[in-house]
């Protein structure tokens, strides 16, 4: 391996590497400066578009209180924008309608991020949102846009068994929304599934927290 | 085609936009980029932006290039300029996302996958590696400016008769019933047919009247 130039002409990989390594570190360096400077703002604008998706996924919520689980792992309230994981929709009369929590699982090309709205009984789901995708456009972008995937969500009913254990959301291409099922999407199963998912795993992680607390974060809210 | 790569390196600058414009359209000549080209023309707001996108790092990208072109290694030049234009393709990506997050979400994935569109790498490997940056960055303004039209054609024709409207606004009437097969993927390729048809009779069109014109003279 020769480390000078050649008399032929040919650069020393010495000099080619550094050449490769100078330009990569200059990349890398605008990269994490152009970074550190955007990610205040798309954090401002993801949690803008978190509150509409949850007012969107509470119907008749007219505001909300937002909270995030400590490092305890109990609820605290949180001043909006990223890192947002529940939002307790109100009503015009001051009544909790429901609990809105964001969800978030890798999808087909990327991390899916959605919202999803839970009744006060915590018995059926009452919407649900995409807020941030990079499935495939046309295809996978569906669970975004299609009106029958995300129409299906404000009718399913969360099933349980004997023993009160929550049963999984199933993705099956004609949907029964009363046994806890959604639509399928042609041509896009994963990310349907993916959504599927998502909401499962974020269902059984809340469910608990939920029905422990809940009835206290709708007090302090009325209060 | 195959002609005026051929005698690219001779041209001046001016002669590099004209031609990215018009005879070396990378759309409807060319036929370069069309993954973009056919998936986000549905809308003119949503080809515009691409457009504009495609086009800076481009312009970016091929200025770079051009100033680097005596220092990069030919060993390791493909791979410098995939690095170069990744960055730009990053950088446009996340500034889009900072202050135009609907746009972004609209776009979806095809911004990053703008550093895989062959117009760019064949730009900068047939004249930002060899050529100054004047040449360089007016052919990339050539080349840019018909991805950008030929786009904005698309997608204004596309949201026109898909939709009834042109970014957004309204302009056809109340009656108009708006030809669904326009949003979907099929309507691109229809759309970019005609488009096609129609640049090549005006392009015939235009060389015939230029060589009667000679031939009077």
């Amino acid at each position: 391996m020769t480390q000078t130039d050649s008399p032929g002409g040919n650069p020393s990989v010495l000099r080619v590497q550094a050449v490769l390594v100078t330009i990569a570190l200059i990349s890398g360096l605008a990269i994490a400066t152009v970074h550190e400077w955007t990610r205040p703002m798309v954090q401002a604008q993801r949690g803008g578009l978190l509150g509409n998706a949850a007012l969107e996924v509470l119907p008749g919520a007219v505001s909300y209180r937002i909270y995030a689980r400590g490092a305890d792992g109990g609820l605290e309230p949180h001043p909006g924008g990223e890192g947002a994981e529940l939002f307790i929709g109100v009503d015009a009369q001051g009544q909790a309608v429901g609990a809105a929590i964001v969800g978030s699982g890798m999808g087909y090309a990327d991390t899916i991020q959605l919202v999803y709205g839970l009744d006060p009984a915590a018995a059926r789901l009452l919407g649900m949102r995409v807020v941030a995708s990079r499935e495939t456009p046309g295809l996978g972008s569906l669970i975004v846009d299609d009106p029958r995937f995300v129409g299906g969500f404000t009718q399913v009913v969360l099933q349980f068994d004997d023993g009160g254990e929550l049963q999984s959301i199933r993705v099956r291409d004609e949907p029964q929304y009363e046994r806890g099922e959604i639509d399928t999407l042609t041509g896009a199963t994963v990310s349907a599934r993916a959504v599927a998912r998502i909401i499962n795993r974020s269902l059984a992680e809340w469910l608990p927290l939920l029905r422990a607390s809940y009835a206290e974060l709708t007090g302090n809210e009325r209060g | 085609m195959a002609d005026t790569l051929l005698t690219a390196d001779t041209e001046s600058g001016a002669q590099r936009l004209r031609a990215g414009l018009w005879r070396e359209n990378p759309i409807l000549v060319q036929a370069l980029g069309m993954c973009p080209t056919l998936a986000v023309s549905n809308t003119a707001i949503n080809a515009l932006t691409m457009g504009l996108a495609t086009t800076s790092v481009l312009l970016a990208s091929a200025l770079v290039i051009s100033l680097l072109r005596h220092i990069i290694p030919p060993q390791v030049r493909l791979a410098c300029f995939v690095l170069v234009i990744a960055t730009f393709v990053t950088l446009t990506d996340m500034l889009i996302e900072a202050f135009a997050l609907d746009l972004h979400r609209a776009l979806g994935a095809f911004l990053p996958l703008i550093v895989v569109n062959c117009m760019i790498l064949s730009r900068i490997e047939l004249m930002a590696s060899r050529q100054g940056p004047p040449v360089a960055l007016l052919d990339a303004l050539g080349m840019g400016g018909g991805f950008l039209l030929g786009l904005l054609a698309l997608g204004s024709l596309r949201e026109l008769l898909g939709q009834g409207a042109l970014f957004g606004l309204r302009l056809m009437p109340a009656s108009f019933e708006p030809w669904q097969v326009m949003q979907l993927p099929g309507g691109g390729f229809f759309t970019l047919a005609a488009l096609v048809i129609a640049f090549h009779l005006l392009d015939r069109r235009r060389r015939s009247t230029e060589q009667g014109a000679e031939a009077a003279t």
